[in-house]
């Protein structure tokens, strides 16, 4: 066979060699003009038609001890506008004024003032803010409008599902732009507010264009972390509501409830609870004034004098004394101060300390104290945390008043008696605490992972702290804090009605008194203390009113509440407090000389 | 006419036995050089999309994957279309004509919308280009028309009919980067084909004509006209463009961005800055070239485009030394179809050639293009096999 190829043309072949000469030829140089010569004007622009955004990074959430929220962030719109856009519509058509048309459009859906929102759209500006965080539907009505220039953005708003009456008094505020700026949403700024990522998106070099799928997160951002606290959601409603429902019926200015694990200083609900000043109703405050207000406590102090007696053996417990209707305190060149007691109907009375702590007897608590003496007071009261601010360090904590006793012969009797001292009622319930948990006092805690790291101290002997519980259950089953009674459990507190500073002393102008209603209490069952809690209320209305009829009844409903929320199993035998001493006041008292002829009879 | 033997190729050393020896049969070269070119485009493929591979989102492999896959099924269709040998199926070619004018009739009923062209068909997860395999087709269409010793005008009057319906569906797309390359295919082949020498000069005057009165005319939207000759505009005339066409004149700005950003050695392969922010729209297909640019810099796309013009002149040899005017035509079908895919595409990331969208053989990244590449090598790799082969002679 022979080999024979079929024609080629060569003029053809070589026009074809000349063109891809030619073609190839440019694409070299091409290549070689756009990566060997350096185009100072194309290097610069490498990566550069890029913005980056910001990838905002949502806020931790508050949650209560069962991982309920208690401040938590939603997306809201935001309603912004680009004023040039409207301003040249504007312009455009002048056949109608939609400048003024957008002013009032607005102003109503809103509710901004019209000068507010025509001073912000007259700007010659790219971006302004006309409300932040509105509601989704106040964003829907103004996308409604379709107004040029007027759009929504996405932003985070703090929400609270029960709003002030969410223990927000320390939980506190974030502002407009999520950063804590009161309570624990300041103190855990930093762990509650996460890394924001970034995202790089393409415009074109007019910068307006957006390039499609040309968006990028180049790094992710990082939520911030929750913060669980000792909180229960529901115990801390309750409070506020049982607060306002008090503050209501007792006519006062503020009223204040705290509930505390005694044994680990956990907090379980704060509530405090003001007077409106313009409507007159009651309603939850996001001021703390269980921290920042310092009161006279009143007889709620007993409890405490009368610790500072057995601490420092004064006296026994079940050894009266005589304590005389009037008791005459020597003040030296001022002359003599007297107490009346009106628990003693004699001159004088042999009573012991239970029947003093029961019946909240000024003048046995003063002859007590006296027994004890003002320093040794003053150091019993110290060491259990008067006069100091927490450790808790909450905001605008008040550290009260207290001075040695010792300067005036009317201070060591005043503050036997809860007057002449100022406390927070914070301080109050953990000085409360020490008696409820045997003597041992737990720095108090709102932190959930920090239960149990808190530093414990012995303030009070076991024997002390045991002595006052059984004292104070009896201020509960026969005393004048019998409102506080809760059936099931046993109870063991102090009522308090104290006298606030007023116009002269402690006389108003009106001749009223300003009174101040508290009760403290420990609630205990087969396992012992299983919580504590305190309720003040403040300036009542009523001047016959006090503690043991306003506080404790409070104190009962809460802290039943609070009881079946945290599932405290009742006492074993099923009854306590009133209801057993009642049984046993009932039944015949066997007589020694019955049980010696009952042995002699053997 | 003068018969010569182009490259110096002179009377083939006849041996029986040739086709006992594998290597006689083989082109190596071309074979290195379409398998090289493959495996670098699959890693470019998979630079362009990998996406920033943080620790978050690692890299995303599904276009290497994919890829890969299509490779492996071209690779594999590659090695039939060597091996069989495609005169003996004439008769098969009109039924495959027929079948491709059904497919490109179909795809414009049945097709999905992609960048604005009904390009595509959705099977099964995977899109399928007709017009791509359609080249193949209307190659081995034309080859058979064109094959005789004389080319009358009635023959190329077949020839343009047989050419211009495809062509009319494709413009119907409208996928005009596509109409680009068959015209520039039949173009080649009927000039390589024994046609009358001032017949191709009078085809030429009438093309250009066309050329030109197509664009004066109101035929295409100005938009379409915009995008063929943006890549001619500094940036303050891009600027009162529509934005359509802005967006092409970015892409190829960004492109040419990487391209020069590459430097001499290039930033390295997945370091590149505009490749890893994904700054350069649709890069992994179309403008896949401004990888090789940015990452593996003058060297490397040097490299890429030198391989290039090795295995388009291997393509070369084996039409000058065939010894069938079919197995040439189709041969020459096939490089120019290379050829202007690769001038256009690379031409186009270096801001020389107009934007369309055209896949750069065997690197861009989908299924159609890499499969139809690969089956359109094994192709001329059977007229490479065939070459001593004259007792099949027409």
């Amino acid at each position: 066979m022979v080999a024979s190829r079929p024609a080629v043309s060569k003029p053809r072949v070589f026009t074809i060699l000349v063109v891809l000469t030619v073609v190839g030829g440019a694409f070299s140089w091409r290549l070689v003009d756009l990566q060997l010569t350096p185009d100072a004007a194309l290097a610069a622009e490498v990566g550069s038609q890029v913005s980056e955004d910001a990838i905002p990074a949502p806020r931790g959430q508050i949650l209560d001890r069962h991982g309920r929220p208690i401040s938590f962030s939603l997306p809201r719109p935001t309603v912004v506008a680009n004023p040039r856009i409207l301003q040249s519509a504007d312009a455009a058509d002048p056949t109608s004024d939609l400048m003024a048309e957008a002013v009032e459009s607005l102003s109503q859906v809103l509710d901004t003032p019209r000068d507010v929102l025509g001073e912000r759209l007259i700007r010659d500006k790219a971006y302004v803010n006309l409300e932040r965080q509105v509601d989704p539907e106040v964003g829907e009505a103004v996308m409604a409008l379709a107004i040029p220039g007027v759009y929504l953005i996405q932003e985070q708003r703090r929400e609270h599902p029960h709003g002030d009456c969410s223990g927000l008094s320390l939980v506190g505020r974030v502002d407009v732009d999520q950063n804590g700026i009161s309570g624990l949403e300041r103190e855990f700024d930093d762990r509650l507010t996460g890394a924001p990522g970034l995202a790089v998106r393409q415009t074109q070099a007019g910068g307006d264009v957006r390039i499609p799928g040309g968006y990028q997160i180049v790094e992710a951002m990082t939520p911030g972390d929750d913060v669980v606290l000792t909180l229960d959601r529901s115990i801390q409603l309750k409070a506020e509501e049982l607060l306002q429902d008090a503050l209501d019926d007792a006519g006062g200015d503020h009223a204040i409830a705290i509930v505390s694990d005694p044994n680990t200083g956990a907090i379980l609900a704060i509530a405090n609870v003001v007077r409106d000043e313009e409507t007159g109703a009651a309603r939850c405050t996001t001021t703390n004034l269980a921290a920042t207000w310092a009161y006279e406590p009143g007889s709620i102090m007993k409890a405490l004098t009368f610790a500072s007696v057995f601490e420092n053996d004064a006296w026994p417990e079940f050894y009266p004394l005589a304590v005389p209707r009037v008791l005459p305190i020597d003040l030296g060149a001022e002359g003599t101060f007297e107490f009346t007691d009106r628990n003693i109907r004699e001159a004088v009375e042999d009573h012991t300390p239970t029947w003093a702590l029961r019946k909240s007897s000024n003048n046995a608590t003063i002859m007590l104290a006296q027994e004890v003496g003002a320093d040794a007071l003053y150091e019993t009261l110290v060491d259990l945390g008067l006069g100091e601010v927490t450790s808790l360090g909450l905001d605008g904590e008040a550290s009260g008043i207290l001075d040695s006793l010792d300067s005036h012969a009317l201070e060591l009797s005043n503050a036997a008696i809860g007057q002449g001292v100022a406390v927070t009622p914070l301080q109050m319930l953990i000085a409360y605490n020490a008696l409820a948990a045997g003597g041992i006092q737990t720095e108090p805690v709102v932190v959930l992972d920090e239960v149990g790291t808190t530093p414990t101290t012995r303030v009070l002997s076991e024997e002390t702290a045991a002595t006052l519980m059984r004292m104070m259950n009896l201020v509960v089953i026969d005393g004048t804090g019998h409102r506080a009674d809760i059936p099931g459990y046993s109870v063991a507190g102090k009522t308090g009605t104290a006298w606030q500073p007023c116009d002269h002393g402690y006389d108003c102008d009106d001749g009223t008194r300003h009174l101040t209603a508290s009760f403290a209490g420990i609630v205990s069952n087969d396992n012992g203390a299983a919580l504590s809690a305190i309720v003040v209320v403040d300036n009542l209305a009523d001047q016959y009113a006090g503690g043991g009829s306003v506080a404790a009844p409070v104190f009962a409903e809460l802290a039943s509440y609070a009881l079946q929320q945290l599932r405290v199993p009742p006492t074993s035998d099923g009854s306590a407090g009133v209801d057993r001493v009642r049984a046993a006041a009932a039944a015949p008292i066997a007589s020694p000389s019955h049980e010696s002829s009952d042995q002699g009879a053997t | 006419m003068t018969t010569v033997g182009a490259f110096g190729a002179g009377t083939p050393r006849v041996k029986q036995d040739d086709d006992e020896r594998w290597w006689f049969v083989v082109d190596p070269i071309l074979i290195a050089c379409a398998l090289f070119i493959t495996m670098l485009g699959i890693v470019l493929v998979f630079s362009a999309t990998r996406g920033p591979a943080t620790e978050l989102d690692p890299a995303d492999t599904s276009f290497l994957e994919r890829q890969a896959f299509f490779a492996v099924v071209g690779v594999g269709l590659a090695f039939g279309a060597a091996l069989i040998d495609i005169r003996r199926v004439r008769r098969a070619i009109p039924l495959a004509y027929v079948a491709l004018i059904v497919l490109l009739v179909g795809v414009l009923v049945l097709g999905v919308d992609r960048n604005g062209a009904r390009a595509w068909y959705r099977v099964a997860g995977f899109t399928f280009q007709p017009s791509e395999p359609g080249k193949l087709v209307l190659i081995i269409a034309l080859a058979a028309v064109l094959a005789a010793s004389a080319v009358t005008v009635g023959r190329l009057l077949v020839t343009l009919a047989v050419a211009g319906l495809p062509i009319l569906m494709i413009l119907l797309q409208p996928d005009m980067g596509t109409v680009l390359v068959y015209m520039v295919v039949v173009a080649a082949m009927i000039m390589m084909s024994e046609v009358r020498a001032r017949v191709i000069v009078l085809l030429s005057i009438i093309g250009l004509t066309a050329v030109i009165g197509v664009f004066q005319s109101d035929l295409l939207a100005d938009y379409q006209q915009n995008r063929l000759t943006v890549f001619l505009l500094d940036d303050a005339a891009v600027e009162d463009l529509p934005l359509a066409v802005r967006r092409v004149a970015y892409n190829a700005e960004q492109s040419q961005i990487a391209i020069g950003n590459g430097g001499i050695s290039g930033q390295g392969l997945f370091e590149g800055t505009q490749t890893a922010s994904d700054l350069v729209p649709f890069q992994e297909t179309d403008w896949i070239f401004s990888v090789a640019g940015e990452e593996l810099g003058f060297r490397g796309a040097g490299v890429l485009l030198a391989v290039y013009a090795l295995l388009v002149f291997r393509m070369w040899r084996i039409a000058v030394r065939a010894t069938d005017q079919f197995d040439r035509l189709l041969t020459v079908g096939v490089m120019a179809m290379f050829l202007f895919q690769i001038f256009q595409s690379t031409g186009m990331a270096m801001g020389m050639m107009p934007v369309t969208g055209i896949p750069l053989p065997m690197v861009s990244y989908g299924g159609s293009s890499m499969i139809t590449s690969l089956v359109a090598i094994g192709l001329v790799l059977g007229v490479h096999r065939r070459r001593f082969d004259y007792t099949e002679r027409h």
